[in-house]
């Protein structure tokens, strides 16, 4: 018996080769049935009739080694169920089919019917037989496979929204349990959509303490105060690509803070009900569980990643300013987002900006320091939707028209070191949200408390820094 | 226009003499198809249009041309301290009260078995603190009194308190921390940073060194050297004296008009060459010639501390027209100023073993501190109100530490209090350019002979440094004698509590 266990186990196997053959044979026959409908010659006929029967053959087949396949479990039950269902109507259906195409001994009024509405029902088995290869897919792949890789635009125009990573964050880390409030959060982020309720690939479940204590079909996973041999935190570590590693190659993979927590917990004896203040931290722990209280990602996620994507840049224009010595540098590779600067070209001026204007909605950081642009610079930089940092130091920029930045969302970074700018400019802008760093250094707003009072989130450094005499500078020994 | 012509008649004759009867074939040859074959793709749209060294881009042959990293970097450029001689973290920042109850009491031969040390031999004795220690800023983090002013700006300031190496000799270590390994022949980080961002500004170079302290790194100039990247991302030595670069200024009876003149002549000779024989070394060369051009103007400029009004020279302590770190410190700021994207500073002088008195711990050492507290605080104070800090990455360290032991060369008795080298612990700060401010990162145990929590190694620091500037270490390679080479080997970890 346990020899007929195996066997059945191993045909399922074959499931995944086996379902790709009534999808190619009826897709034949449907275009030869299409052509024999539509042109009204019917030489196909007989390779119609003998594509159907083969191909409700296989589909039969494939229905049956599908349902060894299932037998052995790990699948999302709900998926399972619509894919079972429909995969059974599509090997019936194809033999209906089949008896529809059948040979005629006499024409009837009744066949002629028939024969018209053949192809019609032939056309609903096809969606079936596509939407049960769907769902096989969904099954093998998980959901969303398709959508993740599709193109920024189109994601747009279908109005698929992007799969936002959430960042964990857990309040007052130190008071929650250690196994609750911390390790199973991770586990549920990262793990649970293979390895819970739904679905337990490799019989492992992580959904909760009974189920990771069961361990999965190779035994336990955690061995307390050893995690070097906790197969829980062994199988995060093995290097990218490895078979082995999880989360497997396509899924999210987890962070390296999330694996250091997992590995601390199990080295600190994987206890279930010990708080976190009572395990002993290193420090990179505190510092983890201090981030993860103020929920700070742990790489912070790459600068500009929250924004929306930037044109291509025109190529032409690009060489253009090149040549004339304005750098427009991509902040990284593969990437529209330009960092502008225009140290090697100090006559740049409003009119030039003007001609950026091209480029506004890639342009990051504005770099015009020393430069000759004026006040009439910030009616246009006001149009820069997602210039995060700007630099006018050292120009002849004034109060006149500071206020106009005030828009910008993603401001954060603002220098005016040696303008003109004044207290008063500055108190314009102290409804920004964004801006974090003023820098007014050398400019008559210097003497500026103003923006400091009413928005404490913006620092203003007005810089004028002195290191007093001490008498210990002159001492030598 | 005589010279002109004189230099290209030359040209002309050499080329001359480099055609044989082959080349007469081979041209007749390759000249028929090529008309055929130039016909037939212009036909096809656009192919056949060649470009000729006319309307050549000077931008794009430029080797130092701003390029981009892996991701966005918070780092733009580095300002690298390097003490050279390696400054005692035990007497800067690594407070251990616990090392002064063991004061004069024999090292326990636990500690010596199986440890190689440069000098001390038999056994030592323990060296206590020789400094006072007190808390500061809102970080908290210690700081002895020998840094006074340096002290006031900690919470702008990370600590990596348990770095470790493997070279205990002032060479192998020095190469080790700036090129990634104790042997010759890697490039230093300032040239893998050089060669992977370019230069923000065309007129000047891409990494400049300064030195101070009255010698060169032990370890030579391998140390800001290109290895196997290509040479022109090998760091510029600038002098503090005299002309910052040798022979920058023009000669006599040469003036700006006349050079112009000169380059272009040589220019013109170069891009027949390459009309000729389309070696893309020639046009390197055209766009050399150009930057040497407009660095005769840049690179005096922004060597000139002459210029800094009276308030800057107080902060910093500077001195114009002598070599010293103040000055150094204070250039390194114009630099990055001007969009130089790595300067390296080496100060000489801390190697404290307690032979003389200004090699001693308690005498030469304080003057040293003394020498760079100052300077490097005005640094970091100059860079914030500038705006600078934020995209500005300052390092501070040494190529290893200092026995917590007192040095006992050839196990006799010293003149005056020193400490041996020594690797398994010891401190460096950064600040800036994306670093979290006021971090204390690792610890030593209770006499910093060694990190028992948060060790780093050298690896991880330039893994963090190249994450700072917005590459992946691992991905960030150069092709080299048949397999792509990092600057971290195969090691390296993202130090993450500082980032």
């Amino acid at each position: 018996m346990a020899f007929l266990e195996e066997l059945m186990a191993f045909l399922g196997r074959f499931h995944p080769i086996l379902v790709h053959l009534p999808i190619g044979i009826l897709l034949i026959a449907f275009v030869m049935a299409l052509l024999e409908r539509f042109t009204k010659t019917n030489p196909y006929l007989p390779a119609i009739r003998l594509a159907l029967f083969l191909g409700s053959m296989a589909a039969i087949g494939a229905a049956i080694s599908g349902f060894l396949l299932s037998r052995q479990g790990g699948y999302d039950s709900q998926v399972l169920i619509y894919h079972q269902g429909l995969g059974i109507a599509v090997a019936v259906c194809g033999i209906l089919l089949y008896l529809l195409y059948r040979e005629k001994n006499k024409v009837t009024a009744w066949s002629t019917k028939i024969g018209s509405f053949r192809i019609w029902f032939f056309l609903a088995v096809i969606i079936l037989l596509a939407v049960t290869g769907h769902y096989g897919g969904t099954l093998t792949h998980g959901k969303g496979y398709f959508t993740e890789a599709m193109p920024e635009a189109m994601k747009k125009t279908l109005g698929i929204e992007k799969d936002s990573e959430e960042q964990l964050t857990v309040e007052n880390v130190q008071e929650v349990m250690a196994y609750e409030g911390l390790i199973q959060p991770i586990l549920k982020q990262r793990c649970q959509s293979c390895h819970g309720d739904r679905k337990q690939e490799g019989g492992l479940a992580l959904d909760s303490r009974e189920k990771l204590l069961k361990g999965g079909d190779n035994g336990d996973v955690l061995k307390a105060n050893s995690a070097k041999e906790s197969e829980l935190y062994a199988r995060l570590i093995l290097p990218e690509g490895h078979k082995k590693r999880m989360p497997p190659k396509g899924r999210t993979p987890i962070s390296a803070d999330q694996i250091k927590l997992i590995a601390w917990w199990i080295d600190q004896g994987a206890s279930f009900d010990t708080k976190v203040n009572k395990l002993p931290q290193s420090e990179e722990i505190a510092h983890i569980l201090e981030r993860l209280e103020k929920g700070e990602g742990e790489i912070p996620a790459t600068l500009y990643a929250d924004l929306p994507e930037a044109p291509m840049l025109p190529k032409k224009k690009v060489d253009v300013w090149q040549a004339k010595g304005i750098k427009i540098i991509p902040v990284a590779k593969d990437n529209n987002f330009v960092q502008v600067n225009a140290i090697n070209y100090p006559q740049f001026n409003d009119q030039d900006l003007q001609e950026l204007m091209a480029i506004k909605d890639n342009i990051v950081q504005l770099k015009l320091g020393k430069t000759a642009i004026t006040d009439q610079a910030f009616s246009l930089i006001k149009n820069m939707p997602v210039i995060s940092r700007l630099h006018l130091e050292n120009t002849k920029v004034s109060d006149q028209g500071l206020a106009q930045l005030r828009g910008l969302t993603k401001l954060n970074y603002l220098n005016l070191v040696g303008t003109q700018v004044t207290a008063k400019g500055l108190e314009s802008l102290n409804d920004m949200v964004s801006l974090k760093n003023v820098y007014i250094y050398q400019s008559p707003g210097k003497d500026a408390k103003v923006l400091k009072e009413v928005n404490p989130k913006i620092k203003v450094d007005t810089g004028n820094y002195v290191l007093p005499f001490l008498a210990t500078d002159t001492i030598r020994f | 226009m005589k010279d002109l012509n004189k230099l290209i008649e030359e040209a002309k004759q050499s080329e001359l003499k480099a055609v044989t009867r082959r080349h007469f074939l081979k041209d007749c040859v390759a000249g028929i198809g090529g008309i055929a074959l130039g016909s037939l793709l212009t036909g096809c749209g656009g192919w056949g249009s060649s470009k000729s060294a006319g309307d050549l881009d000077l931008n794009a042959l430029n080797p130092l041309i701003p390029k981009s990293p892996h991701f966005p970097g918070k780092a733009k450029s580095v300002i690298y301290l390097h003490m050279a001689g390696a400054p005692s973290q035990l007497e800067l920042f690594d407070y251990k009260p616990a090392l002064q109850k063991l004061h004069n009491q024999p090292c326990p031969q636990s500690l010596l078995a199986g440890k190689k040390f440069a000098f001390i031999r038999g056994v030592p004795n323990m060296l206590g603190p020789q400094a006072t220690f007190k808390q500061y800023g809102d970080s908290g983090a210690w700081v002895s009194d020998h840094l006074p002013h340096f002290s006031k700006v900690v919470d702008e300031v990370s600590f990596l308190k348990a770095v470790h190496t493997d070279q205990f000799n002032h060479g192998p270590a020095q190469l080790f921390m700036h090129t990634g390994s104790a042997r010759l022949g890697r490039p230093s980080i300032g040239s893998w940073v050089t060669y992977g961002l370019g230069s923000e500004n065309s007129n000047l170079p891409g990494f400049v060194v300064l030195t101070s302290g009255g010698k060169t790194p032990d370890a030579g100039k391998s140390v800001w050297g290109s290895g196997f990247l290509p040479s022109v991302y090998q760091g510029v030595q600038c002098r503090s004296k005299g002309d910052p670069v040798l022979f920058i200024a023009d000669p006599e009876g040469m003036d700006r008009d006349m050079k112009r003149h000169l380059i272009d002549a040589i220019n013109q000779v170069n891009k027949t060459e390459y009309d000729t024989f389309k070696d893309p070394e020639t046009l390197s060369r055209i766009a050399q010639y150009e930057m040497a051009y407009k660095m005769q103007v840049a690179v005096p400029e922004v060597m000139n501390i002459n210029n800094e009004p009276a308030y800057i020279h107080e902060l910093y302590g500077t001195e114009p027209g002598k070599e010293s770190f103040a000055n150094n410190c204070l250039l390194a700021r114009k630099l990055v100023e001007q969009g130089v994207r790595f300067v390296q500073l080496f100060d000489w002088g801390w190697d404290s073993h307690g032979t003389n008195a200004a090699d001693s711990i308690d005498l030469g050492f304080r003057n040293k501190c003394r020498e760079i507290d100052r300077p490097m605080t005005a640094l970091i104070l100059d860079l914030k109100q500038r705006g600078l800090l934020e995209d500005t990455l300052v390092v501070w360290g040494g190529e290893f530490g200092r026995t917590p032991m007192q040095e006992n060369r050839d196990n006799s008795d010293m003149p005056f209090l020193g400490r041996d080298h020594h690797t398994d612990a010891y401190t460096i700060w950064m600040a800036g350019g994306g670093v979290r401010n006021g971090i204390s990162y690792g610890q030593t145990d209770e006499i910093g002979f060694a990190g028992v929590e948060g060790r780093t190694s050298v690896h991880d620091v330039h893994a963090t440094m190249l994450h700072l500037l917005g590459f992946d270490h691992e991905k960030f390679t150069y092709e080299f004698q048949g397999r792509p080479f990092r600057l971290t080997d195969v090691e390296g970890e993202l130090i993450q509590a500082i980032i």
